[in-house]
C-alpha cells in the first residue's frame, strides 16, 4: 500500500496551521465566486493564479484547489434559492433543489446539496489515492472516438430520459447545438455564424447564456407573475439541518450512483457539467421516484451534486499525471502548475511526490472544510428567500450583469445577456425545456471536434468508433440508451393498439 | 477592484499624457491572446515581472482569449495608442489574413521586438516502429500520401505549417502527413500516445514530461542550433534537411505610439529583457529568450509571413 503511505506523508506536508489558513480563505472566496453567477470556479482560480507566482508550489495548488471546492459548493446554492445557476455544473441542481425551495424546503435542500457534495468530492478523493496507477493507464488509452463516444453517452443518457414533449426538445437541442457552433471552428480554422460581428469571433460564452436563460429569464417570469417573490419561507432552523443530515443515509443508492458517474466522467474526462446531466438522467430513469423528479424530490438534488463533486475532484488525476484537463478549471490550474515550474506528467508523481501528495492530502482536508464552511452559511443563505423582491430582485439582475461582464469585459455580452433573457422567458412560458439546449451547448462544441478529428484520423470511416473494445462498448451502450425511449414509446403505443385496457399512463 | 483602479487612474492621469517623458504614471497592461497557463502567457509574466519593476509601476497581464487569437490581436490593435495598452503577439498573427481569420496582419501592429521563441521539432512514440528521424522519414517516402499523421494544433496553425515544411524539405507535398487538428499539444501528445497519432512536430518542450516517462521521443529540433533541454538531439540541418521553424511572442502595441513614449517603452522593455531573474526563469523553462531592434523584428516578420503563407497556399489553405 505504497499509496497510502505516500499519503499519510501528504497530510504531514498538508497539515500544517499555514495551509489550514489557506484552505479555509480559498473555500470562503470560492463560494463567493460560486454564488455569483458568471464569475464561476474558472475565474475564481484565474484571478487568484498571479497571486500564487510567489508562493511555494504546494501552498499554492492547495489555496487553487480550496477555492475551486468553495465555488462547486456555492454554486449550488444560487441554483436552490433563486432557479440561477452560480456554475455551469449547477444547472442540474436547479431542476429539483428550486421546486424545493419554492415549497419552503430551502434548508433541507441546501443541506442535501452540501452533504452528498462533501460525499462525492470525498469519493473522487479516495479513487485517487487508491487507484491512481491504473485509472492513469486507463485514461491514457483516450483518444478522439473515445472522447467523443464519452460525450455521446453522456448526451444519450441525459436526452434520452427527459421529459417534455420530444419535438420541443428537439428544437431546444438543435439552438444549443447553433450556439455553440457560432465563432471559429479550430478543425477547419474557418468562422462559423458570426455574420462579420467581430465579437462573435470567440463564440458565445456559454455561462453568458446560462445567466441570460436562467438568471434574467427567471427575474422576468417572476415580474410577469407579480413582485411578490415566490413562496419561499425563509424560517431558519438549525433544526432542519440536523435532520436533513439524519434523513441523508436513505439516499446512499442516489449518493453511489452520482459518485461513479461523476468519478468516470472526471477522468475520461467529461467534466463536471456533463456529468451532473448525465447522473441526473440515470437517477431519474433508475429511481423509485423516478415520476417525483423535477417536482422537488430530494434525489434530483444528490445525484447531480455527487456527481458535480466528484468529478471535480476526480478530474485532478488526470491533469497531474496526463497534463489533460477534465474541466475548465483544472485547465487553469494546468496552467498553474506549468508556471510554478512543474511539469504534469506521469514523472510528477515521482519526481514530485510531496507536491502531488500534499494536494490529495488537502482535497480530504480541503473538501471537510468547505462542508462545515458551508452548512454554517445554509441559514445566513436561506435568510435571503425572506428579504422582499424589491431589494433582492435588482440585487441579483446587477450580479448577472457583471457575471456576465467578467467572463470576457465585453460589452457585447452585456447584450446577449439580454437577448438569452428574453429568450429563456419565452422558451419557460411555451414550455420548450431550457436543459436540451445547455447540454448541447457544453457538449456539443466538444463532441463535434472529437467526431472530425476521428473522422480525420479513420479517412472517413464510422468503424472506428467501433475500432477497440473500450470505444465499441461506450458508442454502443450510448446507441441503445439513445434508442430505448423511442422503442419503449412505440411499444406502449403498439399495446394502446390492441390493448386498450392495460394503456400504462404517461 | 482592479478594473475600478484603473478607470480612476485613468481618469485622473490624462492632462500626464501630454507629459511623454512622465510615462508610466499608472499602470500599464500587457495583452495576450491566449489563454491563462499557455506558452504565450507563462513568456509575458515572465517579461512583465522585469517590465514592472523597471518601469517602478504596476503591470497588468490581461488574457483576452478567442478565435484562435484573432480577439486578443485586435483588442491590441485597436487600443489607444497611449503607451500603457501593449501586448504579446504570438506567430500566429501573420496568418489571419491568408486564412481569412481577419484583416489584422503584421501591418496592424507597432512591432517591437520578439520576446521569446519556441522550437519545433519531431516527436514520435517511444514504443513505436522508428527509433530516429531516418527511420521516419524513410516510413514516410514508403508510405502514402497521408498516411501518416500529425497533430499538435488547429488546421493551418503554427505546428501544421511546421509538419507541412520538413515534409517540403524532405523533397514530399506538404501534406505527406495528414493533419488531425487539436486544440494544442498536450491532447495531441495524449493521443499519440494512445495510438491514434505518428507524430507530434509541435514544441519539444512541451513534450518534456512524456519524454522523461519514456512515453515519446524527440528525434529532432527544427531549431538552429540544439536546445539546452535535448542536448543529445540533432538539429534538422545536423541531418541534413534545409528547415528551421519556431513559434515566436513579440512585444507588439498599437500603432502611432508618441515617439517619446515609444522609445521609453523600448529603452525599459530591452532592460527588464535583460534582467538576469528574467533570462534565468525562461531558461529554466526551456523558452529561448530572444530581443532586438523593431526593425530587425519587421524583416523577421515579413520573412515568417512569406514562408507561412507560402505553405499555406500549397495546403490550399487561403481563403483570400
Amino acid at each position: 500500500m505504497g499509496n497510502l503511505d505516500a499519503l499519510m506523508h501528504g497530510f504531514t506536508v498538508a497539515l500544517t496551521f499555514h495551509h489550514i489558513l489557506l484552505m479555509i480563505a480559498g473555500v470562503l472566496l470560492g463560494i463567493l465566486v460560486g454564488v455569483l453567477p458568471g464569475l464561476g470556479a474558472p475565474n475564481g482560480v484565474t484571478l487568484l493564479l498571479p497571486l500564487t507566482f510567489s508562493m511555494d508550489p504546494v501552498s499554492a495548488i492547495i489555496l487553487l484547489t480550496s477555492t475551486y471546492w468553495g465555488a462547486l459548493f456555492g454554486g449550488s446554492t444560487t441554483s436552490i434559492l433563486f432557479n440561477i445557476p452560480g456554475e455551469p455544473s449547477s444547472v442540474a441542481t436547479t431542476f429539483d433543489g428550486y421546486p424545493m425551495a419554492r415549497a419552503g424546503r430551502a434548508t433541507e435542500a441546501l443541506t442535501y446539496a452540501f452533504m452528498s457534495a462533501g460525499f462525492g468530492a470525498l469519493v473522487g478523493v479516495i479513487v485517487i489515492t487508491l487507484l491512481s496507477g491504473f485509472v492513469t493507464s486507463f485514461a491514457l488509452r483516450f483518444g478522439p472516438p473515445e472522447y467523443f463516444a464519452v460525450y455521446f453517452l453522456a448526451f444519450a443518457s441525459f436526452v434520452a430520459f427527459g421529459s417534455g414533449a420530444p419535438l420541443k426538445t428537439i428544437v431546444s437541442i438543435c439552438l444549443g447545438f447553433a450556439f455553440g457552433a457560432v465563432g471559429m471552428d479550430s478543425v477547419s480554422g474557418a468562422m462559423r455564424l458570426t455574420f462579420d460581428f467581430n465579437d462573435l469571433i470567440r463564440g458565445i460564452s456559454f455561462l453568458v447564456v446560462v445567466i441570460g436563460l436562467f438568471g434574467i429569464g427567471e427575474m422576468l417570469l417572476t415580474l410577469e407573475e407579480g413582485v411578490e417573490f415566490r413562496g419561499a419561507s425563509g424560517r431558519l432552523n438549525p433544526r432542519e439541518i440536523i435532520s436533513a443530515i439524519r434523513r441523508l443515509p436513505r439516499y446512499w443508492v442516489a449518493m453511489l450512483r452520482g459518485s461513479a458517474v461523476g468519478v468516470w466522467m472526471g477522468i475520461t474526462p467529461g467534466g463536471p457539467t456533463a456529468a451532473s446531466f448525465m447522473s441526473y438522467g440515470l437517477a431519474k430513469r433508475l429511481s423509485k421516484r423516478g415520476a417525483n423528479f423535477g417536482k422537488g424530490e430530494p434525489e434530483g438534488v444528490i445525484a447531480p451534486e455527487t456527481a458535480d463533486h466528484s468529478a471535480g475532484t476526480s478530474a485532478m488525476l488526470p491533469m497531474l499525471a496526463l497534463g489533460i484537463p477534465g474541466s475548465a478549471t483544472s485547465a487553469v490550474m494546468l496552467g498553474g502548475l506549468m508556471i510554478w515550474g512543474l511539469s504534469p506528467g506521469p514523472m510528477l508523481f515521482v519526481e514530485r511526490a510531496d507536491f502531488v501528495w500534499g494536494m490529495i492530502a488537502s482535497m480530504y482536508l480541503g473538501n471537510v472544510v468547505g462542508v462545515v464552511l458551508v452548512l454554517a452559511t445554509v441559514p445566513f443563505f436561506a435568510a435571503m428567500l425572506s428579504v422582499p423582491f424589491t431589494i433582492i430582485g435588482p440585487i441579483i439582475v446587477t450580479v448577472c450583469i457583471v457575471g456576465a461582464w467578467t467572463v470576457a469585459g465585453a460589452p457585447f455580452d452585456l447584450w446577449l445577456v439580454v437577448v438569452f433573457g428574453i429568450t429563456g422567458w419565452a422558451m419557460k412560458k411555451l414550455d420548450y425545456p431550457i436543459a436540451p439546449l445547455v447540454l448541447a451547448m457544453v457538449i456539443g462544441d466538444k463532441a463535434e471536434d472529437a467526431f472530425r478529428q476521428s473522422m480525420i484520423m479513420s479517412q472517413g470511416s464510422i468503424g472506428v468508433l467501433w475500432s477497440s473494445p473500450l470505444v465499441g462498448v461506450l458508442s454502443t451502450l450510448a446507441i441503445v440508451l439513445l434508442l430505448v425511449p423511442v422503442f419503449t414509446a412505440w411499444r406502449a403505443r403498439r399495446r394502446k393498439g390492441h390493448v386498450e385496457e392495460e394503456v400504462p399512463s404517461e | 477592484m482592479i478594473t475600478r483602479r484603473l478607470a480612476l487612474a485613468s481618469g485622473l492621469a490624462l492632462p500626464a499624457i501630454a507629459h511623454a517623458q512622465s510615462w508610466p504614471t499608472r499602470p500599464v497592461t500587457l495583452v495576450v491572446p491566449w489563454a491563462a497557463g499557455g506558452g504565450a502567457d507563462t513568456v509575458t509574466r515572465i517579461f512583465a515581472s522585469g517590465f514592472e519593476k523597471e518601469l517602478g509601476k504596476p503591470v497588468n497581464v490581461v488574457n483576452r482569449t478567442g478565435g484562435n487569437g484573432v480577439v486578443g490581436h485586435a483588442a491590441i490593435a485597436t487600443a489607444s495608442p497611449d503607451g500603457y495598452t501593449l501586448g504579446t503577439g504570438t506567430s500566429e498573427f501573420v496568418n489571419f489574413k491568408p486564412l481569412g481569420q481577419s484583416d489584422i496582419g503584421p501591418q496592424s501592429f507597432d512591432l517591437m521586438s520578439r520576446i521569446a521563441s519556441i522550437p519545433a521539432g519531431v516527436t514520435l512514440k517511444a514504443d513505436g516502429p522508428w527509433k530516429d528521424f531516418a527511420a521516419f522519414v524513410a516510413a514516410l517516402k514508403a508510405g502514402r500520401r497521408g498516411q501518416y499523421t500529425g497533430s499538435g494544433v488547429s488546421t493551418g496553425g503554427s505546428w501544421h505549417l511546421a509538419a507541412a515544411g520538413l515534409t517540403r524539405a524532405l523533397g514530399m507535398e506538404v501534406d505527406r502527413i495528414r493533419w488531425v487538428p487539436s486544440q494544442g499539444g498536450a491532447p495531441a501528445l495524449q493521443d499519440m500516445v494512445a495510438g491514434g497519432i505518428d507524430m507530434f512536430p509541435g514544441s519539444p518542450i512541451e513534450a518534456k514530461a512524456r519524454v522523461d516517462a519514456e512515453q515519446v521521443r524527440v528525434v529532432a529540433v527544427m531549431a538552429e542550433a540544439r536546445m539546452g533541454m535535448y542536448p543529445n538531439v540533432p538539429t534538422l540541418k545536423e541531418l541534413g534537411v534545409d528547415w528551421v521553424f519556431q513559434n515566436w511572442f513579440a512585444l507588439v502595441a498599437p500603432p502611432r505610439i508618441p515617439a517619446a513614449v515609444r522609445t521609453r517603452i523600448l529603452e525599459a522593455a530591452g532592460k527588464a529583457h535583460a534582467r538576469p531573474e528574467v533570462r534565468e526563469l525562461m531558461a529554466q523553462r526551456g523558452i529561448v529568450p530572444t530581443w532586438e531592434t523593431p526593425e530587425s523584428f519587421s524583416a523577421y516578420a515579413k520573412t515568417y509571413a512569406e514562408v507561412s503563407s507560402g505553405l499555406l497556399h500549397e495546403l490550399g489553405l487561403v481563403r483570400s
